[in-house]
């Protein structure tokens, strides 16, 4: 047993408990996926996960305080649970009724894990893990001699496929896995990890393995108990028992393993990356201090199921041909390699085939011609023998039979033209062997030649030297090809052996000779030898791509988004909805235009269509005349705005929109974190498909994520979405990494060259073979290759160049904060400089100005540049009203909704005017930020008489004083536009969706989400159950009846509704109408 | 070579004066015409000067009200904008002007910069008096930082009003002296520059207090170095021919490039230089000839277009038999600056200057003043000088 745990090597140390987590998680993970992925294959399935739902784990705090009551209470528990185990350890024929005691005890723990998600168990694709300890015995530390060693229990369920009672029974037994029967995308496939943790955890403690799993089709959960033996083999403590599960498919395990004290900054760690690989499970972790870490599932589609791949026969080793030889059933080589290799077919098989041939026929100095077969003689003296199948009648049938006749060569003229040719054939291979060993010596130059001329030389000559050996083969088919002309011709000469006395030797020698004929199982070791050599020396295509399947870069982006809370304004919310205020602004714009269409109908039709550049302008228009340092708006007065403002696009001013537009992005996305993923097309070398991605978060919070202080925090490996924490020094992916240069995207590097900063790094590498490219058998890092480093690089340079002009942009940003903060500065100086010189001079403004109002003039501007000046002059009354009445007549049901809408506002507002006298458009407020020239052309328009050399203060009183007269003249007209100065002022909420949305990245909504408080949320029932509360209440009786019994009695066909029964039972017995007991482990029910 | 008692008569220089009192006549006819892609700079009064300051702030005031940016507009003085004029043979500033904005980073301190100063000139303007550019910078430490940035503010602010140096009451420290047959008044002083021994007349940064009464010089001697000054003032060289010596200590400051302008220009005399005959001397007399790039706004005020480069040339060391002892080679430097002056336009148009400084390329030696001690103290005094002089032998 010892000598199996050394081989996956769990060893004392933190990295064991991240080990076990390891070994089961990875599992867990698998089986929801297979779960899945099974179930979307049916139409109908009624278990699949309801992914749709907001994921309602925010109810789990709730039962967290509860948990954390309970805990002093599970520590007792535990405490007087060690000791029975104890008992139970040494008496192993127990009686039936401490099984059943036992069988109890471990429902109890798995009702209890399950607590806090127990309403979410069927629909929600979820892990819990959890992690608790306790003092170990005594006997079991001492011979450890070391501190600190603690008992430690792991828990972890999963409702994933579960496994039928034929699997349970494996599990746990070495090279048992499910999955290494076909090689596809998947976290570890050869079944060593469970079974090597189970015998660390029962050799450590004593203590056997608890599993309990059950599938979908399954009324009762399966459990058991048990130790593995050294000869694989279980030895069960409880036999596989049918107990009551609360869930409806999934496995539960528990076990016990001795190790140092847990402390945090592996297990967390490691579930914590596992968690941002795989948005698409929920994934709960109870660690040993009690705290409950929640990875809430944040995407509502699971990857695609990768596809059950081939092998390629570049990536294959002699060991796993001979496997795949041995267990072949195939007539022919031929057959077995197309069948068992991608990317073989039927005429490379047949150039395989031919290569080997040629191979045996060289080491066994038989030549197979058109017809029958010669021996190569290597002396003149040697006796020269043709062999060929002919027709004869032998033995005892009467019809003539393929029957190998044996002849020889014995005229000397025969002879010596026989030995012309085969000296012949005999040259040439030694001039094969000849240039083989040139090939050799130029490549072991090669490697020694540094300049890239000198190499590129060499390669050309062993190309030249490849050709000739190309050349040579065809002269040996040709001089193979005069040899069967020449037997042919001279069969007169020919004396045929009747009795030979080596006919066997040679007839063995010809069946050597023919792979093609040869059954793939009864392949010879000379043979099998000779068709891996041809089976390598062929090129082949590369492996098809789609069996890799990425995570996707979006997903990441989102998963880091939400992770580690960055702020980034094209943040998502949802991945697969498209933004509602988005929809609506396109609705919107489309019956504006259509309406517009009927109106014009007489002259030109409009182009209905609404593009994008529209959107853009009328986007723009509201946003001009919004007051960017006013409060948000109401969101749902964005529409009535946009009506009104969608009028007046005009195609002069697109660009300037534009800028407006452009402003208000940055304005938006100034503090942003940069957050960004590739995901590179698929590539294969070596005959490995795989696929590289990576994803890289720079956040400028470092609340949320500081500059880690070590280079290893920085970066996260994955392979196939499993997080690999240990020897990352070595692996391809850091050495990849470590190979871009990262001081050209604007970032520090630590000593290594690993990226320094507030950031975070993901390198996924996925792929069915990625196995093969570890580097040890502890799977923790990738070997190098080349085009595996490449592939990174470039992955990790696309974000790059992303990340640089982030920071760019971010620089620029600094800058013009400075800069505002630095002319702050030096303003007063400036004006008290001014000051003084004016004060001495006869200068106009000697008494006009004051230094204070330079002063406040000069810091105004500050920033003001930036803020594109638009449409301040309101828009002209006479050119709406026609407008609105005409659209009044036209479509009925619109208009009503926009009055409803636009009354309000306009009623509270006039209310607000008479207390305020100041009715126009502009408050002081906002004339205090235009310049005097806009000032004075703006008092133009409206006939106010000011004089040129007038402050600006004086302005603004006199424009003011004109609105109190205007009011009062012009009330009816100036009200429309009061109104939609009002609506406009106001922040419309989808401005921020738009403007994202035009950098063609998935569209956040900055509004948060109303979500589901404390509505837990139902399974979907497609069609309706046929049991009912009364007929369940009809079944039951005065005695107590088992779960088999009711379902038979109520002739449930469907698992489903069996699951629903057990729900309806469960409500009955608590609203007390039902009596419920457990009797040898199964729940009983019966009437009240 | 001529011995030491022969009676000199400075028979060249008499001639030069006499041409030059010709050609001024000449001169007074017609008025000086700079050539139109310049910008005009004016010698300022006061009150001209208070005025341009007026104009200029009202202006600024004007920007602020309209959109409370404001900028000042003022020539550049790049390399790129500074042209030679050849017909007056001045460095003069081409019109490429150049905005600087208060709110932009690059420029905000030195528009807050430039403001002090203004405030400073129009402070000394009223009170009429005069300060040097070191009192300039202490007058606000911590906003100027670095005596660099007020000396620069103290140009931009000369070029911003299009007026002199001077005329902003700005001087440079003293520096030079001058000694000779001069009679001058600073204020309600007259002095004597025969009377005053051997160290002379330490030259006024304040030159507009500065009134030239009348002298009886045939020439003007400018001289490199102190050293040399000292040796011929010993001998009261200015006794035996009438002459006003003047030296800068290097480089000539402003103050004496200014006061030698005036000088050349009131009395009308011949100017010659006495510089070591090295590239740096070279360059100190270009100085003199044409004005600094730095300053070549100011050019028409500080050169001195007819200053005769009288020695000590490269080609006097074979002619007078300089020793192989106190010729120095050159160095890399010295070969960097000489062939930057050999592609100097005003270098390339005067084929003597050109030849000799190809001479001195050619050579690759170079010596100073003090090397005609080799010879005797008194060679410098009562051969060298007299010699050159009388034979015109100058560039």
């Amino acid at each position: 047993m010892r000598k199996r745990t050394q081989l996956v090597g769990f060893e004392f140390g933190y990295w064991k408990h991240s080990q076990y987590i390891t070994e089961f998680l990875d599992n867990s993970l698998d089986a929801i996926e297979t779960f899945h992925w099974k179930e979307i294959e049916k139409t109908d399935s009624r278990n699949k996960f309801s992914l749709d739902q907001e994921t309602a784990l925010e109810n789990l705090s709730l039962i967290q305080d509860f948990l954390e009551e309970e805990k002093h209470d599970s520590v007792d528990k535990e405490e007087s649970s060690i000791e029975k185990e104890e008992e139970a350890g040494e008496i192993i024929d127990k009686e039936e009724l401490e099984v059943e005691e036992e069988v109890r005890r471990i429902l109890d723990d798995l009702d209890e894990l399950l607590k806090p998600v127990v309403d979410l168990v069927d629909i929600e694709p979820i892990v819990v893990v959890r992690l608790r300890e306790s003092e170990p015995a005594s006997f079991l530390t001492s011979e450890l001699s070391q501190k600190n060693v603690m008992n430690y229990t792991i828990e972890i369920f999963d409702n994933g496929i579960g496994m039928s009672k034929g699997d349970l029974r494996k599990f746990g037994k070495y090279l048992a896995s499910s999955k290494s029967v076909e090689l596809k995308q998947t976290r570890g496939s050869q079944g060593f990890g469970a079974p090597s943790a189970f015998s660390d955890a029962q050799n450590t403690t004593g203590k056997p393995i608890i599993v309990a799993s059950k599938t979908s089709n399954m009324v009762y959960a399966n459990a058991s108990e048990f130790f593995t033996t050294s000869k694989n083999e279980k030895r069960y403590l409880i036999h596989p028992v049918d107990v009551d599960s609360p869930f409806g498919h999934g496995t539960y395990i528990k076990l016990n393993y001795l190790n140092v004290k847990y402390v945090r900054g592996y297990v967390d760690t490691y579930i914590r990356e596992t968690a941002l690989m795989n948005p698409h499970i929920t994934i709960l972790f109870i660690d040993p201090y009690g705290e409950n870490i929640t990875y809430p599932r944040l995407v509502s589609s699971f990857p695609k199921q990768p596809k059950y791949a081939k092998p390629h026969p570049s990536s294959t080793n002699i060991g796993d041909l001979q496997d795949l030889i041995a267990k072949s059933e195939n007539l022919t080589v031929s057959a077995f390699l197309q069948e068992n290799f991608v990317r073989v077919s039927p005429k490379t098989a047949k150039e395989i085939i031919n290569i080997a041939e040629k191979d045996l026929q060289n080491k066994s100095n038989l030549l197979i011609l058109e017809e029958g077969f010669i021996t190569k003689s290597k002396k003149k003296e040697d006796p020269i023998y043709f062999l060929k199948n002919e027709k004869r009648v032998y033995g005892r049938s009467e019809k003539p039979r393929d029957k190998m006749i044996i002849y020889s060569l014995d005229s000397d003229d025969l002879k010596n033209d026989y030995w012309n040719l085969i000296s012949e054939l005999i040259k040439w291979d030694k001039n094969l062997v000849s240039i083989d060993k040139t090939i050799i010596k130029l490549n072991r130059r090669k490697e020694t030649i540094d300049t890239k001329k000198e190499q590129k030389n060499i390669t050309k000559e062993v190309d030249k030297l490849l050709k000739e050996i190309e050349v040579i083969n065809k002269q040996k088919e040709d001089i193979k090809h005069k040899l069967y002309n020449f037997v042919k011709r001279n069969v007169s000469g020919l004396i045929e052996q009747k009795k030979f006395p080596s006919r066997t030797d040679y007839e063995d020698l010809i069946r050597e000779v023919q792979i093609s004929k040869a059954k793939p199982v009864e392949l010879s070791n000379e043979q099998f030898n000779s068709l891996f050599h041809a089976f390598k020396s062929i090129k082949y295509m590369g492996p098809p791509t789609d069996t890799a399947i990425p995570v996707g870069d979006t997903v990441l982006e989102n998963t880091l988004v939400k992770e580690i809370g960055l702020k980034i304004s094209e943040n998502i919310e949802d991945f697969d909805e498209p933004v509602p205020n988005l929809v609506s602004v396109k609705e919107t714009l489309l019956k504006e235009k259509k309406k517009l269409e009927i109106l014009s109908s007489e002259d030109a039709p409009l182009d209905s269509s609404v593009n994008n550049s529209d959107i853009e302008i009328s986007v723009s228009r509201i946003l001009a005349s919004y007051d960017i340092l006013g409060n948000n708006g109401d969101p749902s007065e964005f529409n009535s705005t946009f009506n009104k403002v969608f009028k007046k696009i005009d195609e002069e001013s697109r660009s300037s929109y534009r800028d407006v537009l452009n402003y208000f992005t940055d304005v938006h996305s100034k503090d942003d974190d940069f957050v960004s993923a590739e995901t590179r097309p698929p590539t294969s070398g070596k005959g490995l498909a795989y696929v590289v991605e990576a994803a890289l978060a720079y956040c400028n919070d470092p609340k949320k994520l500081d500059t880690p202080k070590r280079s290893r925090d920085v970066l996260s490996r994955f392979v196939n979405r499993t997080p690999k924490l240990r020897d990352s020094a070595e692996c391809a992916i850091t050495k990849a990494v470590q190979s871009v240069n990262w001081k050209n995207y604007k970032l520090d590097t630590f000593d290594n060259n690993l990226p320094k900063g507030p950031l975070k790094l993901l390198v996924n590498v996925s792929g069915p073979y990625v196995h093969l490219m570890f580097k040890s058998q502890s799977k923790n890092s990738l070997a190098d290759d080349e085009e595996l480093i490449k592939e990174i690089k470039y992955c990790l340079e696309a974000i790059g160049r992303r990340l640089r002009s982030y920071l760019n942009k971010k620089d620029t940003f600094r800058k013009s904060e400075k800069r505002s903060s630095v002319i702050e500065r030096y303003i007063p100086a400036f004006v008290e400089s001014l000051f003084n010189i004016v004060k001495t001079t006869e200068s106009e403004y000697k008494d006009k100005s004051s230094p204070e109002e330079l002063e406040n003039l000069m810091k105004e501007a500050i920033g003001k540049k930036t803020v594109p000046k638009l449409t301040p002059e309101p828009i002209n009354e006479t050119q709406i009203i026609p407008e609105e009445k005409e659209s009044k007549e036209l479509p009925k049901k619109l208009e009503i909704e926009w009055e409803k809408e636009v009354e309000k506002p306009v009623d509270e507002k006039s209310r607000i005017e008479d207390q305020k006298p100041e009715k126009e458009t502009f408050s002081e407020k906002t004339l205090l930020k235009w310049t005097i020239k806009e000032l004075i052309e703006y008092s133009k328009e409206f006939g106010i008489s000011i004089s040129p050399n007038s402050k600006k203060i004086d302005i603004i009183k006199k424009i003011q004083s004109h609105y109190k007269t205007e009011a009062l003249i012009e009330k009816p007209t100036v009200e429309v536009e009061e109104e939609l100065v009002k609506l406009v002022s106001k922040r419309p909420e989808s401005i921020d969706t738009y403007i994202t949305s035009k950098e063609g990245k998935p569209v956040k909504k900055p509004s948060p989400k109303p979500k589901p408080k404390g509505k837990i949320p139902q399974t979907v029932q497609t069609t309706l159950p046929v049991i009912t509360t009364d007929k369940i209440i009809a079944t039951l009786n005065n005695e107590w009846q088992n779960i088999t019994h009711l379902i038979f009695r109520l002739k449930i066909k469907d698992m489903m509704d069996a699951r629903y029964l057990q729900n309806r039972l469960k409500e009955l017995v608590r609203r007390d109408k039902v009596e419920m007991q457990i009797i040898k482990n199964k729940k009983h029910w019966k009437l009240k | 070579m001529a011995s030491k008692s022969e009676n000199w008569d400075l028979k060249a220089t008499k001639q030069l004066l006499q041409e030059y009192l010709n050609r001024n006549l000449e001169e007074q006819k017609k008025k000086k015409v700079l050539p139109v892609e310049t910008v005009e700079i004016d010698d300022l009064n006061k009150a001209q000067a208070l005025q341009r300051i007026r104009e200029f702030t009202d202006a600024i005031i004007e920007k602020i009200y309209q959109n409370g940016r404001p900028s000042i507009f003022l020539p550049s003085r790049t390399t790129g904008n500074i042209i030679w004029d050849e017909e007056n043979d001045l460095l003069l500033l081409g019109k490429q002007i150049m905005e600087k904005q208060f709110h932009s980073l690059a420029s905000v301190a030195d528009m807050t910069r430039l403001m002090k100063v203004l405030e400073k000139v129009n402070e000394l303007l009223l009170k009429d008096l005069h300060a040097t550019k070191r009192e300039i910078f202490y007058s606000a430490v911590t906003l100027f930082g670095d005596q660099k940035n007020s000396d620069k503010c103290i140009e931009d602010v000369a070029s911003m009003l299009y007026t002199t140096r001077n005329s902003t009451h700005i001087v440079a420290s003293a520096k030079g002296s001058c000694v000779g047959r001069l009679r001058i008044r600073d204020r309600n002083d007259i002095i004597d520059l025969e009377g005053l021994g051997g160290g002379g007349w330490t030259i006024s940064p304040m030159l507009d207090n500065i009134e030239i009464i009348e002298s009886d010089a045939e020439f003007i001697l400018v001289i490199e170095k102190d050293a040399a000054m000292m040796r011929l003032a010993e001998a009261r060289f200015w006794r035996k021919y009438p002459c006003i010596l003047l030296t800068a200590q290097g480089v000539g400051n402003v103050a004496v490039r200014m006061f030698l302008k005036r000088l050349s220009k009131e009395l009308n005399l011949p100017v010659f230089s006495l510089v070591d005959s090295d590239p740096y001397g070279h360059y100190i007399h270009s100085v003199y000839l044409r004005g600094s790039k730095r300053l070549s706004y100011e050019s028409p005020f500080l050169a001195t277009p007819k200053i005769k480069l009288l020695g000590v040339l490269t080609r006097d060391l074979d002619k007078y038999k300089i020793p192989n002892s106190v010729r120095i080679p050159m160095n890399k430097q010295d070969i960097k600056r000489i062939t930057d002056l050999l592609n100097e336009d005003f270098v390339k148009k005067n084929k003597k200057w050109e030849e000799d400084l190809k001479l001195a390329l050619k050579l690759k030696i170079k010596a100073e003043i003090q090397a005609f001690s080799s010879h005797g103290f008194e060679f410098l005094t009562d051969i060298y000088l007299p010699e050159k002089l009388t034979t015109g032998d100058w560039i």
